[in-house]
């Protein structure tokens, strides 16, 4: 067993035995393929989106901790959030240059749902369209220009 | 006391590689150098890191087994379920994978039993197969011998068909034959037919050549008698012009006298004749052509129309058609008869019929207006009538074609 195989294993568990309140794993397709987990995720009560319910893709290389996971919104209900495009791309500085191997599904998931939690507008980003047209499907492969550091 | 790598969240254990950092963050020595490459930061406080801030930790830690605390039990149990969990999902796959053998297998299964009645109807098949090839070879042998006795024929048709050649050919053509010819056994068999076939020709020949002179030494025979016969006529005539010219009275005594002396030398004339017809007839001497000749004159008489087209001739015309109709009567006769039996009786007649022209003739010469001499011979020809045969009744509407034959006209020149 990898090390990447092990600690996602490891995180798993963790995940499925404590998880953070308004976020599930769906535990039987992790494990079935450790590399691609699905999130679903509840809008957290007295924000903009309480009572909504996201869903989260989470792909990883052999390479994790190390590398980060590509992150992304999929499913129907994309949030409307300025750092959320339309194609379900994440714009968080932790999922790519900011990532540091003592980061975890745990806190990469605390992080989306803090800052969807501290949204006070519900709108997308200003270059949306744009981007949607021209962007890689990986979001890994975008050059993001974190402008907004507020939220 | 339990210490985390938070790079690869295992237990750090005091036999490992434990590096601290200078901010006093704990990591493994292998999980920190792998991060370090990508970025000289810690991993939790992002505090720059260098290799010369990495420092390796030697701690010392109580070997007391007997007590187990519950963190390191729980991260057993973790490691212990996770493998469980591993085995479980190995276990269903291999399930999964009994399962689709267990279908491959019963497929197979089927495929075989349906293989193995392929098998039996396959080779139920090659045996009646084989029946059908034994069949076949025997009908083929037979067709062997059809084709040799076939050319064996067809030899034997060409070697019959050459020698009819050579039989019937002309004298070139089967010299160019038998120059293409290279087999000698056909020369052979042609030069015996040959040589049969003249052997043949030379019997027929002198066959012939003996015929021809019977018939020869026959006609020579024939045409003395014929003279006879002749001078004998003529000798007759004289006489008869003698008798009418000097006694017309006794005439009447004579023809009863002179009648059967006629009749007679005629039926001698008659009788001798007669086995020599056959033989000419039945000859091909050039005599004979009145039998050819007579092919279309038949065909005229059969005619139905020939009286009305009597009547639309001219006169020439007419004498020649009706010369010819004599002829064809007199051959009819002949048909029955014989050529010389015919050709008695009418003369007998005639010459009787001659007698009393004579006499009215004498009587008249201009003697036309006695008309009371007429009936006489009318009388006496009917009276002679009835004794002719029905041959004779046939033949007298035609009377006046007698009347023209000619010995009537040598009499009226006479």
């Amino acid at each position: 067993m990898s090390p990447s195989e092990r600690r996602l294993q490891k995180e798993l568990m963790s995940l499925m035995k404590e998880p953070p309140p308004g976020v599930t794993v769906d535990g039987d397709q992790a494990s079935q393929n450790l590399t691609l987990w699905t999130i679903h995720m509840e809008g957290v009560p007295g924000t903009l989106y309480e009572g909504e319910k996201f869903e989260l893709q989470f792909k990883f290389t052999n390479k994790y901790p190390f590398d980060s996971p590509e992150v992304t919104f999929i499913g129907n209900n994309i949030p409307v959030h300025p750092h959320v495009y339309s194609n379900g791309h994440i714009c968080l500085s932790i999922l790519t240059d900011d990532w540091s191997p003592a980061l975890s599904v745990q806190s990469v998931c605390l992080s989306i749902v803090s800052m969807l939690s501290s949204c006070k507008e519900k709108k997308r980003p200003p270059d949306n369209s744009f981007y949607v047209k021209t962007c890689n499907k990986n979001p890994k492969k975008t050059k993001w220009w974190y402008h907004d550091d507020s939220v | 006391m339990h210490l985390l790598c938070t790079i690869c969240s295992d237990l750090l254990n005091q036999t490992e590689n434990i590096i601290v950092i200078k901010c006093g963050h704990l990591f493994h020595y292998h999980c920190i150098k792998q991060w370090i490459s990508r970025s000289k930061s810690c991993p939790q406080c992002r505090i720059n890191v260098t290799e010369r801030c990495i420092f390796r930790l030697y701690p010392t830690i109580s070997n007391d087994v007997t007590v187990e605390d519950v963190t390191t039990l729980q991260s057993r149990l973790d490691d212990l379920q996770l493998q469980l969990r591993q085995e479980k999902t190995k276990c269903k796959e291999k399930d999964n994978q009994i399962k689709e053998f267990i279908l491959n297998m019963k497929k197979i299964e089927d495929s075989l039993q349906s293989s193995e009645k392929k098998l039996v109807e396959k080779t139920s098949a090659v045996i009646a197969l084989k029946d059908q090839l034994k069949y076949v070879q025997i009908q083929n042998k037979e067709v062997h011998k059809l084709k040799s006795e076939n050319e064996a024929l067809n030899k034997y048709v060409k070697t019959s068909t050459e020698l009819n050649k050579v039989l019937n050919a002309c004298y070139d053509e089967v010299e160019k034959m038998i120059q293409d010819y290279d087999d000698i056994r056909t020369l052979a068999t042609f030069a015996t037919a040959l040589k049969r076939a003249l052997c043949d020709s030379e019997k027929k020949k002198n066959h012939y050549r003996d015929q021809g002179h019977l018939l020869k030494q026959k006609l020579a025979s024939e045409k003395a008698r014929v003279e006879t016969l002749q001078s004998n006529l003529d000798h007759m005539m004289s006489l008869n012009v003698t008798l009418t010219s000097h006694d017309v009275p006794k005439l009447s005594k004579f023809e009863s006298r002179a009648e059967p002396e006629i009749a007679d030398s005629f039926k001698r004339e008659v009788v001798a004749p007669v086995p020599l017809v056959n033989s000419i007839e039945k000859s091909d001497s050039p005599y004979l052509s009145l039998k050819q000749s007579s092919l279309p004159l038949t065909a005229l008489q059969r005619r139905p129309n020939q009286q009305l087209l009597d009547k639309n001739l001219k006169p020439s015309e007419f004498a020649l058609f009706n010369s010819i109709k004599t002829t064809c009567q007199n051959f009819k006769e002949q048909e029955k008869e014989s050529i010389f039996h015919k050709k008695e009786k009418p003369d007998v007649n005639l010459l009787k019929e001659n007698v009393t022209d004579m006499n009215t003739s004498y009587d008249g010469l201009g003697g036309h207006s006695k008309l009371d001499i007429f009936p006489k011979p009318s009388t006496s020809n009917m009276t002679r009538i009835p004794k002719l045969s029905a041959k004779h009744k046939l033949k007298r509407p035609n009377s006046q074609d007698i009347s023209e034959l000619p010995i009537n006209k040598y009499f009226k020149k006479i």
